[in-house]
């Protein structure tokens, strides 16, 4: 039950931590037109990445490290890698 | 014989006959062409169906890209038999990982995505089962992973994918869906996904026995949320809740017991809550040709393992064409409570415990670089190296290529 | 319940509010300059080209979807320049440099003109690439569309006379 605790504890605490983030991200939202979106696109930003090079790197993370998760993919099982 | 003579009159007459002719021929050809060039120029233009590419439409590959990973790793694990029997074997290992993804476009709302990963895994030692889980000290791994998106309107967008991956003790099934929701004319998406994996596999002991067959089952769900806060600048907030249950242990990984004389057999609790958070935000800073990105993660679970997870990366344009990227990512975790690497002689048998160093309590390092060729149109080229290290005995190289993009 | 408040807060601030100005029924007079470096106007352009139908191709080198329309629009253009359609490509927010860049690798066979300072897509209420403006002679635009679909196409032929 105290581990139990200490997880909502941590998680309540986190959660509400990210919510702030995001209030505070949402008082600087800026309606971005479609037709200025070519930062956006660049090759660096995140809408351009690999989707097989962050595979590779989140199965060996996922191999080597007890933590997944939380990236749109499923976490835990699927194989014999000890996740 | 002789050629006949004709009369001067008539020679005349003759002439005249043939220029009519000849001007007439000359009529019918001036005519002809005429004709020609009238029909030309009344010809029907391309048709609908060409002028809007319908003639070649349908369903057609618009990406195609490959990579080559290959992972180094040496270091030390309990839970290893190669070594000592109380002491930390042999983790070194030699994974090679070619992978494959093809985009197929069946219509202008319908997407799919295959992704065709192997996995070549060779172990230095037959005995470090942590890695292998066969007599023989190589491993192959196969997977087939299909992605299809669904656009229903231009704001609402469905995605299925359905995975099957197999090696040789081990065969791997998963199903998922999700949606998103794009507001603000696409400045904010809110997406919802669940997915179950079903897993079964032989029951290998640490002495290479099999005893039957075991399954375990892992339902996860995922919400993420994307803002633009600015022409240059992106943010993404993500939470993944995962259920697992049934056999959760590596069946052949083994604890050292108290003594040094002796090992057991790990043992896992039967279910595991696993909770985690992350939150991203890429800077594009256009003056400088730099993007800044950054990135964190806490992780929970009911093993009583959290972690935290900060990544850092800096992308630089060395050249118009060329771009460079520096990352370092810092990872620590707690380990989880039966974690243990001199096993009590009096633990009951029943009692979970691992001595595999991936549970452990540790602190890990990642530092790479990558180097990228925007070649012509939509391809790229790229070569990336990184470097791991574990302070718990684990160091790792990783090399990758990578070619595609767009057709 | 105090972090459902805020969830929601959060996604109303930031999903409120629609950026797009009103659409123009005429084409506006702004300065551009062309591909090549000479500055006009689009109406001196469109006198200059004498059309009788002018389809206008809004667009960027970063636009994949801009992308896959540039080759219909070439067939477009091959098939009805000759019955007085003229197609203009309009590229929006990029400089010079980048715009010819592109031309050097890209064959494009109509005239490109540069709106870098999205001053003419902004007078035209347009926020999305690609978008494709139908223009009769006098600058009325008659249609706008996201591609050029089966519907721009019927609308295209029939303003030039043409039997469906």
């Amino acid at each position: 039950m105290e581990a139990n605790e200490r997880l909502g504890g941590a998680l309540r605490k986190l959660v509400f931590g990210l919510l702030l983030v995001l209030l505070s991200a949402s008082s600087a939202c800026a309606i971005v037109p479609q037709n200025r979106r070519q930062y956006l696109a660049d090759p660096s930003m995140p809408a351009q990445d690999d989707g097989l090079e962050r595979r590779a790197t989140r199965k060996f993370h996922t191999s080597r490290e007890g933590a997944a998760g939380a990236d749109g993919k499923p976490a835990g099982g699927g194989c014999s890698c000890g996740n | 014989m002789k050629a006949r003579q004709v009369p001067t009159a008539n020679r005349r007459g003759a002439a005249v006959a043939v220029g009519i002719e000849r001007g007439l021929r000359a009529a019918r050809l001036l005519a002809s062409g005429c004709f020609w060039i009238a029909a030309a120029a009344h010809a029907e233009p391309a048709s609908d169906a060409a002028i809007l590419g319908q003639s070649d439409q349908g369903v057609r590959i618009d990406e195609f890209r490959l990579r080559m990973t290959t992972f180094y790793q040496d270091g030390h694990g309990y839970q290893s038999q190669a070594g000592t029997i109380a002491g930390p074997g042999s983790e070194r290992a030699l994974i090679v990982q070619p992978m494959m993804l093809v985009g197929i476009r069946q219509s202008s709302r319908i997407h799919h995505e295959v992704v065709i990963p192997i996995d070549i895994v060779s172990a230095a030692s037959v005995n470090a089962l942590d890695v292998i889980s066969h007599a023989s000290a190589v491993n192959e791994a196969i997977g087939v992973e299909l992605t299809s998106r669904f656009d229903l309107t231009d704001d609402d967008r469905l995605t299925s994918n359905i995975t099957w991956h197999e090696e040789e003790p081990f065969g791997s099934g998963s199903f998922g869906l999700g949606y998103s929701r794009a507001m603000a004319d696409d400045n904010a998406t809110l997406g919802i996904s669940g997915q179950a994996t079903f897993d079964r596999f032989d029951y290998l002991q640490p002495n290479g026995d099999r005893y039957g067959r075991r399954n375990r089952t892992a339902l996860n769900g995922n919400l993420s949320f994307l803002q633009l806060l600015s022409p240059t600048t992106v943010f993404d907030a993500s939470y993944g809740l995962t259920f697992q249950q049934g056999t959760l242990e590596t069946s052949y990984n083994s604890v050292p017991m108290e003594g040094g004389t002796s090992r057991a057999k790990e043992l896992f609790p039967h279910s595991r809550t696993r909770h985690a958070v992350q939150a991203r935000v890429a800077q594009h800073l256009p003056e400088s040709h730099t993007t800044l990105r950054a990135a964190f993660r806490y992780y929970t679970d009911s093993f009583q393992l959290s972690a935290h997870t900060a990544e850092f990366e800096l992308h630089q344009y060395l050249f118009p064409r060329l771009l460079a990227r520096g990352s370092f990512r810092y990872y620590a975790q707690t380990g989880v409570d039966f974690f243990s690497s001199a096993l009590p002689l009096q633990t009951s048998p029943l009692q979970p415990r691992t001595a595999d160093s991936d549970l452990a309590e540790f602190h890990a390092q990642e530092y790479g670089l990558k180097l990228l060729w925007l070649v012509r149109g939509q391809s790229s080229l790229d070569i990336s190296w990184f470097h791991y290290s574990r302070d718990n005995g684990l160091d790792a190289n990783i090399i990758s290529f990578g070619y595609g993009g767009g057709l | 319940m105090r972090a459902l408040i805020s969830i929601a807060i959060c996604l109303v601030g930031c999903a409120s509010g629609s950026a797009v100005a009103p659409r123009t029924a005429t084409l506006p007079a702004v300065a551009l300059t062309r591909s090549d470096g000479r500055a006009e106007s689009l109406q001196e352009a469109l006198a200059a080209l004498a059309g009788s139908v002018t389809v206008i191709d809004l667009w960027a080198t970063w636009c994949t979807a801009c992308e896959q329309e540039r080759p219909k629009l070439e067939r477009l253009s091959a098939a009805y320049a000759a019955r007085g359609l003229r197609v203009i490509g309009l590229n929006v927010g990029e400089s010079a440099s980048v715009v010819n860049a592109y031309l050097g690798e890209n064959r494009v066979s109509y005239p490109v003109y540069l709106d870098p300072d999205f001053r003419l897509a902004d007078a035209l209420g347009e926020k999305r690439l690609p978008t494709i403006l139908v223009v009769e002679p006098n600058g009325r635009i008659v249609h706008r569309s996201p591609s050029l679909n089966a519907e721009t196409l019927a609308l295209i032929k029939s303003k030039l006379s043409l039997a469906q």
